[in-house]
């Protein structure tokens, strides 16, 4: 075992080295490239053993990376933003392939605007796809992480992509220290890649990907699909469970901090939640009982860890780093639809922050606090919320002006 | 080259061609498809040790649930991705022989399966991304100048003037039908060459010269619906 101070991106080429990939097809996009860049320049040297070949879009990554697993080798690549959309059909498509391999998704803001920093529409458009989602909030996460995630992806009764989610900015470039699974031991943990049927060899033909007719056999495909996915449950924590017992370091699908007692939850996802464990703390130092539920695990959706995590506490605030309009904040809507039918149910109130690496302050993590209270004395929910401050108004607006008279100088402004 | 190392040789007269008729019949294809003629002429040239990687198009019913007319082996894409599915077969397949984990007589010649709407349109970036790598597969491009699966409508391959689903305008197509052929060729590749299924020893001959070949090989082959 080495202790390295690792960016989230080292950390994820790590997770893909010591799972032994044999292979990568890359396609650079920010803040994804380092990844490819360090797992080249480990391959060049002769470090690790595997092929990377450089595709020309993400759509044709993401087929070389179905079609390689289809053949029977282990696959590791990684995208974000506008490549995962780009790459979006194929991803659907190799799941439906039942094809196992681990795509690591940097997030970042969707264009329009074109923007780098991260938020989650990217990996959530991606969240019907059939790929399971994984989504880490630190280095070490990251690394084990992707380890874990190509067991999860080959497991017999799984067999579907993983997305391994890590935020672009916060965590992709954040170096932070990490304890590396010594070479031997990962290769033990991950084992042979194990094709089962599906891989193409001249002695035994086999037609994959075919087309089916009618939906009966469409719907067939497709449940079995939904089963796999939901089995990725059981098979995450038995191979979180055999990870702990290996490395010292558990993983649950869903993380809880200070919870046992708490009356109110921050519930997050990625790398902010890490700004919401500081402010549960923070909290706590005050007296207010207040903790931290955030999944690791999106697809498949650990309904019942969440709704016994929630069902505690007198009022929840979950936190969406992504806004589907016209709905809000999509992991409030899944939350809400985890808990409807739990015996005890928190208020649940929704706010939408950091959108294209927006920051989320302490202040505000206080102030969601806050309302939790009022939410508690009141035995009502608030409407949600759009984090935004008066100074970012105020930002924007200076911006409209500046525009506003840069047009004029052009002579194009009415 | 002597007769031995030219495997198109093989072929002198048509009592030549192979007989084996490896391609299944009673596939979901039209009575009389060009296109099928000529995947059925080649594919007994290529032989079983084929791994079709297939483009959304007509072909694409060939392997229906839970049917499928090759004695080889198959996979349907997407329509704009198929010499990419191409690359991720090959890579692996030599991953695995490399590494001993294959027998090298399990390996697989990879042959990308496209009509011309697919190869000239959405997977003109996919193919000229394998060629840039030169990747080492065979593409076949069976050419009915339309997007035949969907009623012919007009596709890149459509000729100049003519008068389809979504050009019914008396001066017809506007624009003229992409030179694929001169596409590829000026990027360099191994071969490149135009076959039609009512020339079986011409298509069988060039299907055997690109077999025995490595990198990436174009076979255009004109296919009209009937």
């Amino acid at each position: 075992m080495t202790r390295a101070m690792l960016t989230g991106n080292a950390a994820a080429a790590w997770g893909a080295r010591l799972a032994r990939a044999d292979y990568v097809p890359a396609f650079p996009i920010t803040p994804q490239t380092e990844i490819i860049e360090t797992l080249s320049r480990w391959i060049d040297a002769g470090a690790m053993p595997a092929r990377m070949t450089m595709m020309e879009s993400e759509h044709s990554m993401i087929t070389a990376a179905g079609a390689a697993a289809a053949t029977g080798v282990r696959v590791f690549t990684a995208t974000s933003s506008q490549g995962l959309l780009y790459g979006l059909e194929m991803l659907y498509t190799c799941a439906g392939w039942r094809t196992p391999f681990v795509l690591v998704n940097v997030s970042r803001g969707l264009s329009a605007p074109i923007t780098l920093e991260a938020d989650h529409n990217d990996v959530l458009a991606a969240r019907d796809s059939g790929a399971l989602q994984l989504h880490c909030s630190t280095c070490q996460e990251v690394v084990d992480t992707v380890l874990m995630a190509h067991r999860l992806a080959e497991h017999q009764a799984v067999r579907l992509p993983v997305i391994v989610n890590i935020d672009g900015f916060h965590l992709s470039f954040t170096r932070e220290p990490v304890e590396l699974p010594d070479a031997e031991a990962a290769a033990d943990f991950a084992g042979p890649f194990e094709p089962g049927a599906l891989k193409f060899r001249a002695s035994q033909p086999i037609s994959q990907a075919v087309a089916v007719l009618g939906g009966t056999p469409y719907s067939y495909f497709r449940y079995e699909m939904h089963r796999a996915a939901e089995a990725g449950l059981a098979a995450h924590d038995a191979i979180a469970a055999d990870f702990a017992q290996r490395f010292g370091r558990r993983y649950e699908a869903v993380d809880a901090y200070r919870m046992d007692d708490a009356d109110f939850a921050y519930v997050m996802i990625g790398s902010f939640a890490t700004k919401a464990r500081d402010a549960v703390d923070r909290l706590r130092a005050r007296g207010v009982k207040i903790g931290l539920v955030r999944p690791r695990l999106l697809r498949p959706f650990p309904r019942a860890a969440i709704a016994a995590l929630l069902g505690r506490v007198r009022a929840a605030a979950v936190i969406d780093q992504n806004l589907s309009m016209g709905a809000g904040g999509i992991l409030f809507g899944e939350v809400a639809a985890a808990l409807y039918d739990a015996p005890a149910r928190p208020l649940l109130a929704s706010f939408v922050g950091g959108l294209g690496g927006r920051d989320i302050p302490p202040a505000e993590f206080d102030a969601m606090a806050a309302a939790l209270g009022e939410a508690a004395a009141a035995g009502r929910a608030p409407p949600p919320r759009l984090l935004f401050t008066e100074h970012e108004l105020r930002e924007v607006r200076k911006m409209q002006a500046v525009a506003k008279v840069e047009r004029h100088e052009l002579g194009v402004a009415p | 080259m002597s007769e031995i190392q030219n495997p198109a040789a093989a072929f002198a007269r048509m009592k030549d061609l192979p007989s084996a008729h490896l391609l299944g019949a009673g596939t979901a294809m039209c009575g009389g498809c060009g296109g099928l003629m000529a995947v059925k002429q080649a594919y007994d040239v290529l032989g079983p040790n084929t791994v079709f990687v297939n483009a959304a198009g007509c072909m694409t019913l060939l392997s229906t649930y839970p049917f499928t007319p090759f004695r080889g082996s198959w996979l349907y894409t997407a329509m704009a991705s198929a010499p990419a599915g191409a690359q991720g077969v090959r890579d692996a397949l030599d991953i695995l022989r490399d590494t001993g984990r294959m027998k090298p007589e399990d390996d697989l010649q990879v042959v990308v399966l496209s009509g011309d709407g697919s190869a000239n349109g959405m997977g003109l970036s996919a193919t000229s991304g394998a060629i840039d790598r030169n990747l080492d597969f065979l593409y076949l491009c069976y050419d009915n100048e339309g997007y035949g699966n969907t009623g012919q409508q007009t596709s890149a391959a459509t000729p100049h003037g003519a008068e389809t689903p979504t050009n019914t305008a008396a001066r017809g197509v506007a624009g003229g039908k992409k030179d694929l052929f001169a596409i590829w060729a000026a990027n360099h590749p191994a071969y490149v060459a135009t076959v039609s299924p009512t020339e079986p020893l011409d298509l069988a001959r060039k299907f055997a010269k690109a077999k025995a070949m490595k990198g990436p090989r174009l076979i255009i082959s004109l296919a009209p619906c009937p």
